[in-house]
């Protein structure tokens, strides 16, 4: 670190009530809706608590009883699958379309991204009204392909994705990742639109093809936007409620009962306040390691 | 703007080149390009898909939806399910309230935003970066980490469960939006500001009639993000609100899933009136959410 001139520090003067105001109320209102709950979390999970009988620590037992608890670890389990295939799929899907629009001119462009960003803008409540009627055997997506499949003269048999165990949880899957697509598509375009255009003309006279061209200029330039949106999707997606608690409801049996799903039932329908508030911390933690991970990841592979 | 002009557009040829050769390969870049949206189109339909299953299937009688052999088109204007989704389902009512509720926190976080990114910007005071790494690192803290104390904190400690303050709080502050504000107004001129100070204006009218008008782009581009994210919001009104007549539109929705029976039509048509006036709404701002997230994602 070199010393530049720097300005003369100016003198201390009496802040502006401007500035103790807006100061005051950022640090007011942060303390009380993130740092206090989340202390708060941090000790809820050590008390046995329903919120009306009397409060009783417990120590470690909250976080001993998950390493017996069935359902947990099966939740654990069920998220694991979910995020870890999820996140990767998902964002590959969306660098292709988006370096798919960053070919386009402006005005397919606009279309096709307006067409990819109404699932985004979408509520998942609607969604999931949607996705239950298109999912459904005989009146939705199977049957069609089933009408179409038997016209080609074969025989097949779709069915509903969130009947079964073996298939529920990829059905939430694809609705997750078609409503998502179009947000990372739009992330991945606009950081491609901001390579300089010269870069891909001097591949181009070098005679670097569309593939040599992404490879080389577009992906080593475009990955700061990769780990940012892994990071964030990684956080999303373990997160994901809605569509488990109002379309599966965790089934069928405990198919796609994930750790969210579960962390609310514990909380709202048994009412074991400090068995959640547990819950919750191992999800802080497991979405801390995975981000810095990421992070550490990303730092050892790119930075020469 | 150019934020999102293609590639291609931009890419006029700098050095003269004959012109014939130049014809041909814009040619062959231009089939190029077409060839793509066309390939394309199945895909794009295929995401469509859903929507257009819904919002055909919403005017299908009960027989036709149940009948062996589906049909795309319905054979008749059937009109029975918005009837009966607008008598029986408090949309109107969702659709007030969720309305209500995301444009008072929007109006305020957009103040806030810029207020705080004024602050952070081009204001100096003690344990300004503690403060602002302080606002930063919230963004680290998953939802469901603070997700029960703050219920046991609005239930319990400013009991205000079962209030429309209890769904507005919540997005009185935007950290992101706090960062993005401050980013912008970083890139404008201190000068702008110390004309206006030597001229005897406090920090409350900078703030007022230049901060203000200066940030308005951005604050757009915040305030339609905020306001689809607190519309979408579910899980904290579905503890916040048992009183059916504070449910927000998703809490509606999810009393419509509940409501699944023989009569598919209904709840298709239910869903059309949540959706349509969010898909219009998306429709004429598009260019605000595009901008609000080509400059959180990439920048952010």
């Amino acid at each position: 670190m070199a010393t530049v001139a720097r300005a003369p520090r100016p003198r201390w003067r009496r802040p502006s009530s401007f500035v103790l105001v807006v100061a005051l109320a950022l640090l007011i209102y942060y303390m009380l809706f993130f740092t206090a709950p989340f202390i708060a979390a941090l000790v809820i999970g050590f008390l046995n608590w329903d919120l009306l009988s009397t409060v009783v620590p417990v120590g470690f037992d909250n976080y001993v009883a998950m390493a017996d608890d069935r359902t947990f670890k099966n939740a654990l389990k069920v998220s694991a699958i979910f995020v870890g295939a999820y996140v990767p799929i998902a964002l590959s899907a969306q660098l292709i379309l988006g370096a798919i629009l960053a070919n386009m001119r402006t005005l397919p462009q606009k279309v096709y991204l307006t067409l990819f960003f109404l699932p985004v803008v979408t509520p998942w409540l609607i969604a999931v009204l949607m996705f239950g009627y298109l999912f459904n055997t005989q009146a939705g997506l199977p049957g069609m392909l089933n009408d179409i499949f038997s016209a080609l003269g074969i025989d097949t048999s779709f069915v509903n994705p969130l009947g079964s165990k073996d298939t529920a949880l990829l059905g939430i899957m694809g609705m997750t990742g078609w409503k998502f697509l179009g947000f990372g598509a739009l992330i991945f375009l606009v950081g491609i639109n901001e390579i300089p255009l010269t870069l891909y003309e001097a591949a181009r006279i070098d005679g670097a093809g569309a593939v040599r061209q992404f490879r080389h200029i577009t992906w080593p330039l475009i990955r700061p936007i990769m780990l940012a949106l892994s990071i964030t999707s990684f956080i999303g997606a373990l997160q994901i409620f809605d569509p488990f608690f109002v379309m599966t409801r965790g089934g069928p049996g405990d198919a796609t009962n994930v750790f969210s799903l579960y962390l609310y039932r514990q909380a709202f329908d048994q009412f074991r306040f400090g068995y959640a508030s547990a819950m919750a911390m191992v999800m802080f933690l497991i979405l801390l390691i995975l981000s810095v991970s990421q992070l550490a990841i990303a730092r050892t592979r790119w930075e020469y | 703007m150019g934020l999102l002009g293609t590639r291609s557009a931009a890419s006029a040829p700098t050095v003269a080149t004959s012109s014939l050769s130049t014809f041909r390969s814009r040619l062959r870049r231009d089939v190029a390009a077409w060839a793509l949206v066309i390939v394309f189109l199945p895909v794009s339909v295929a995401a469509a898909l859903p929507f257009i299953w819904m919002y055909l299937s919403s005017f299908k009688t009960p027989t036709e939806i149940h009948s062996l052999t589906i049909t795309w088109f319905p054979s008749e204007f059937y009109l029975e399910g918005y009837e009966y989704a607008l008598e029986h389902f408090a949309l109107v009512r969702g659709y007030a309230n969720s309305v209500f509720v995301s444009g008072i926190g929007v109006l305020a976080s957009v103040v806030t935003s810029a207020m705080a990114g004024f602050l952070f910007a081009k204001k100096q005071f003690w344990g300004k970066n503690l403060l602002f790494i302080f606002i930063l690192s919230t963004l680290m803290v998953p939802f469901f980490a603070i997700f029960i104390p703050s219920y046991v904190v609005y239930a319990v400690f400013l009991n205000i469960k079962d209030t429309y303050m209890a769904l507005i709080l919540p997005h009185v502050f935007t950290a992101f939006g706090i960062l993005i504000t401050r980013q912008f107004l970083h890139s404008v001129p201190n000068e702008l500001i110390d004309s206006a100070t030597v001229d005897g204006a406090g920090d409350w009218r900078v703030f007022w009639y230049i901060i203000l008008p200066l940030s308005r782009s951005v604050l757009a581009a915040i305030a339609i993000l905020q306001f689809l994210g607190s519309f979408n919001e579910f899980l904290w009104p579905l503890v916040m609100v048992d009183n059916q007549n504070l449910y927000t539109l998703p809490l509606v929705m999810r009393k419509v899933t509940a409501a699944q029976g023989p009569h598919p039509s209904r709840m298709l048509a239910a869903s059309v009136l949540g959706l349509t006036p969010i898909v219009i709404f998306f429709l004429i701002f598009q260019r605000h959410i595009v901008r609000g997230i080509a400059l959180t994602g990439v920048k952010g």
